[in-house]
């Protein structure tokens, strides 16, 4: 589930960026052609001068309205002077504009003030074609900052994750010589190459998240023990649509579902990610997911996949609620797919207690066959199992095969058992039978058979 | 026109409680030879075996067994003679693999029927006992105690429709009998069972054994004692020198070993009346009718042992004859028992009455107080009891 850190997720500072990138990102999504989302965040080198950080929002998507910032009024006014000013420098302009404009906002300022929008000088293009945006605006330097900084580099790697088509993202940190710089670069180039323009964006999805989960939830660089062992993820995709529907207008919910089955030499998968990550988007930027698809993750019938829930708490949710028929929907083929793709390994946990009683149900079958001395019925018996002459009909070798055989009727028929209505074959004929009454282990049931003969 | 209605109607009923009604519906265990016990296990581990590599649709069977159950349970009474007995029909129940709390169940059938299938195979007659830590130590994870292992063997039972006896395992037995019979097996010494020490001579669990044993006597009556503290005193007296008489007991609930002799007796002596001495409890009666009529544990095969087994005591006016200290109150159990009774289909009216009297007076009495008239009158009793027919 996603944790936020401790210090409270709904800060000033990663609502503003969150909204400042959402922004950005959609912009380049409009545009349809290779765009580049730039964020950087500056301290002053002078540290005894003002803490005020520089930060920069940046894209080539489409020009910007302008109206998508008046909605941070709300947020404005809840921020202490303190912590942001309240003022946004915005440069844009739209591919068929000749000039480039800039802006300033300061929406401490009420709607009334003459302070509060001013267009600042234009800067033409000279026949130059091109689209774009910068965001520019200064946060306070404060305790937090570490935090916030985490954050953004978490942010920015998850949206990383979608490996959204032309969109690229780049992340530059600069921080006081003494906390050293960085350069998050994300790093495309290689990732890419894989990916061509028709890759779809289900498919984009699943190569970023492997790229995730091979960096430890992108805590690391790609561990190669892990990377060794990408075979061992197991992937199932789903998606679904509710184009008709006239609320939520074409919602599209996409959902990859990605396992590694731990085993002895992933021992970094279990020190590192022993939990499950949930990864949340909406309008391809993350974010944190809404209470009624947190709902049904929770009843999806996790058990019939043969995984257990470990309850966990969610602390903070996204406002909007998507339609959750659709997100169902999606999960629930996303889960089928895994199943279906790996066939045996996501067993339900009612398949995986009956597997357990298959080696010594072959071995009793087996073992009389075996102690038979009428050489006819044994023969017959291995004709029955495929187990001609020539092959191994020893007791181990018809144990194997019984077991195998069952094993696979176990795993075939697992998740089906409610949709059959058939009656199950019977060892010999009869008529009439008790289909609801089985014959269960009770105690003694009251009869005047109270006591077993010895 | 009343009487035609009445003599139609009367007809009507005639098919269901008949023997040739109910035989076709009776289902039976056959007793059987090893080889042929062997032959049916084996076709049920060839059908098994086809049913998984079917090429179109490949499963793991089910089990059928016959109910046992009440509601599978019917009683047929003779035609020509007063013998009722309860039997068990066409309706089965399932054990299958692909349900979780059945699943245990399933595997154990067919490690018992792997188990029989050798036993049989050596020629060995093994005790349930005997059975129960083999299989302990074999697979410890399904067999953890011996309730187990029999509720198998009866499922084993129902599956193939063949007799305990002839899957190769006996139960052994804690009867014994005394008095006014002379038993003779084949090739073996005569046994006086009237010159026995009081724990008289302890019956065999193997059927075959007994059915081979050549049984003379000339008592009168055959008596059926439910406890073994009353069987003792009754023989250390000799009740049989003064009154020409055969005591059985099981010690408690009759096992399928003294059914079966006791049932051997009463058709090699057709005049030997029987005569149960119980206490006054619904325990008491229910051990009764087991012998009476048989049991549905083990309805397959118990219908055969049948007897017209008379209640001679402790009952009705008998219980004049005990201080009012020495009744007792009776625990939930015996109610849990008396109500299993009461509904029951083969209770008859003058045992219901009885039983409804425990039931309402909440009470219940065991024979040994009758020994505050003295420790030789219960052989009085008897003798007294039997001479003025009064026996329900």
């Amino acid at each position: 589930m996603p944790s936020p850190s401790s210090s409270s997720s709904s800060s000033p500072h990663r609502k503003l960026l969150h909204s400042l990138i959402c922004w950005a990102v959609q912009r380049c999504r409009m545009s349809e052609s290779q765009c580049r989302l730039a964020v950087s965040l500056k301290a002053p080198s002078d540290p005894a001068a003002s803490s005020a950080l520089r930060v920069s929002v940046s894209d080539t998507g489409v020009g910007s309205k302008l109206e998508e910032f008046l909605e941070l009024d709300a947020l404005a006014r809840e921020t202490p002077v303190e912590k942001w000013d309240g003022t946004l420098l915005i440069t844009t302009t739209g591919i068929n504009d000749k000039a480039i404009y800039h802006y300033r906002f300061n929406l401490h300022e009420n709607a009334s003030s003459s302070t509060r929008f001013s267009k600042m000088a234009t800067t033409y293009k000279n026949n130059a074609k091109f689209s774009g945006t910068e965001v520019c605006l200064c946060l306070a330097n404060d305790a937090d900052i570490d935090d916030f900084i985490l954050w953004l580099v978490g942010f920015a790697r998850k949206i990383h994750v979608l490996r959204a088509a032309n969109l690229a993202t780049e992340l530059s940190i600069e921080q006081t010589i003494s906390a050293g710089s960085r350069n998050v670069c994300l790093p495309n180039e290689s990732d890419d190459t894989h990916l061509s323009i028709a890759t779809s964006s289900i498919e984009r999805l699943v190569s970023g998240l492997e790229d995730y989960a091979l960096s430890h939830g992108n805590t690391c660089d790609k561990c190669d023990l892990c990377c060794k062992n990408r075979d061992c993820l197991k992937v199932g995709t789903g998606s679904a649509k509710n184009s008709d529907r006239r609320r939520d207008k074409g919602l599209l919910v996409e959902i990859a579902i990605m396992v590694a089955h731990t085993a002895s030499d992933l021992s970094c998968w279990m020190v590192n990610c022993s939990s499950t990550q949930v990864l949340h988007f909406q309008d391809f930027v993350p974010c944190p997911i809404s209470q009624s698809s947190f709902n049904v993750l929770m009843s999806m019938d996790w058990q019939s996949f043969g995984f257990k829930l470990k309850g966990d708490t969610v602390q903070e949710w996204q406002r909007s609620e998507p339609d959750k028929y659709v997100v169902r929907k999606a999960l629930k083929l996303a889960l089928h797919h895994l199943k279906a793709d790996h066939a045996g390994e996501f067993i339900s946990c009612h398949g995986k207690k009956i597997l357990e009683y298959v080696p010594d149900l072959a071995q009793s079958i087996a073992g009389l066959i075996s102690s038979s001395s009428d050489r006819e019925f044994r023969h017959e018996c291995f004709a029955l199992l495929g187990l001609g002459s020539g092959q191994d009909t020893s007791e181990g070798a018809v144990r194997s095969c019984i077991g195998d055989k069952m094993a696979r009727i176990i795993e075939m028929g697992d998740g089906k058992e409610k949709a059959q209505d058939s009656t199950p074959p019977y060892l010999f004929e009869c008529e009439k039978l008790d289909e609801d009454s089985p014959l269960l282990d009770e105690e003694d049931d009251g009869d005047e058979d109270m006591i077993f003969d010895f | 026109m009343a009487m035609a209605e009445a003599e139609a109607e009367a007809e009507a009923e005639v098919p269901a409680a008949s023997l040739f009604g109910a035989d076709c519906r009776l289902c039976s265990a056959d007793v059987l030879s090893p080889p042929e016990v062997r032959a049916r296990i084996e076709v049920a581990v060839l059908n098994f075996l086809a049913l998984l590599s079917s090429p179109s649709s490949p499963s793991i069977s089910v089990l059928p067994l016959i109910s046992r159950k009440s509601t599978n349970c019917s009683l047929r009474s003779g035609l020509l003679s007063d013998v009722s007995s309860v039997y068990l029909s066409y309706a089965f129940c399932k054990r299958s693999l692909m349900r979780e709390n059945d699943a245990k169940a399933f595997v154990r059938v067919w490690k018992v029927m792997e188990m029989c299938y050798k036993i049989l195979g050596e020629g060995k007659l093994v005790t349930q006992r005997e059975l129960f830590y083999k299989l302990l130590s074999d697979s410890p994870k399904y067999f953890s105690c011996q309730r187990h292992v029999n509720q198998t063997i009866q499922d084993v039972v129902s599956l193939l429709r063949c007799t305990r006896q002839s899957l190769g395992i006996m139960a052994s037995s804690r009867g014994a009998l005394i008095g006014r019979l002379v038993l003779h097996e084949p090739e073996e010494e005569h046994i006086d069972c009237s010159i026995l020490g009081p724990s008289g001579h302890a019956i065999t669990g193997d059927l075959n054994q007994l059915s081979r044993l050549n049984l003379s006597s000339d008592a009168r009556y055959l008596i059926l004692v439910e406890k073994d503290a009353i069987f003792q005193r009754l023989a250390e007296d000799r009740l049989y020198n003064q009154l020409p008489c055969i005591l059985i007991t099981a010690k408690g609930y009759p096992d399928i070993a003294t059914r079966f002799i006791l049932h051997r007796l009463s058709q090699t002596f057709p005049n030997m009346p029987i005569f149960a001495l119980v206490d006054w409890n619904p325990a008491g009666l229910s051990i009764l009718c087991t012998y009476k009529y048989g049991s549905i544990s083990m309805g397959l095969e118990s219908y055969r042992y049948a007897c017209n087994v008379k209640w001679l005591g402790l009952r009705g006016d008998d219980l004049q004859l005990i201080p009012q200290s020495s009744f007792q109150e009776l625990k939930p159990r015996d109610l849990q028992v008396a109500k299993s009774l009461l509904s029951s289909k083969f209770l008859q009216d003058t045992h219901r009455a009885e039983l409804t009297r425990m039931v309402e007076t909440g009470t219940r009495a065991e024979i040994e107080a009758l020994y505050c008239h003295g420790f030789d009158f219960l052989g009085k009793f008897i003798a007294r009891k039997i001479v003025q027919g009064d026996y329900i």
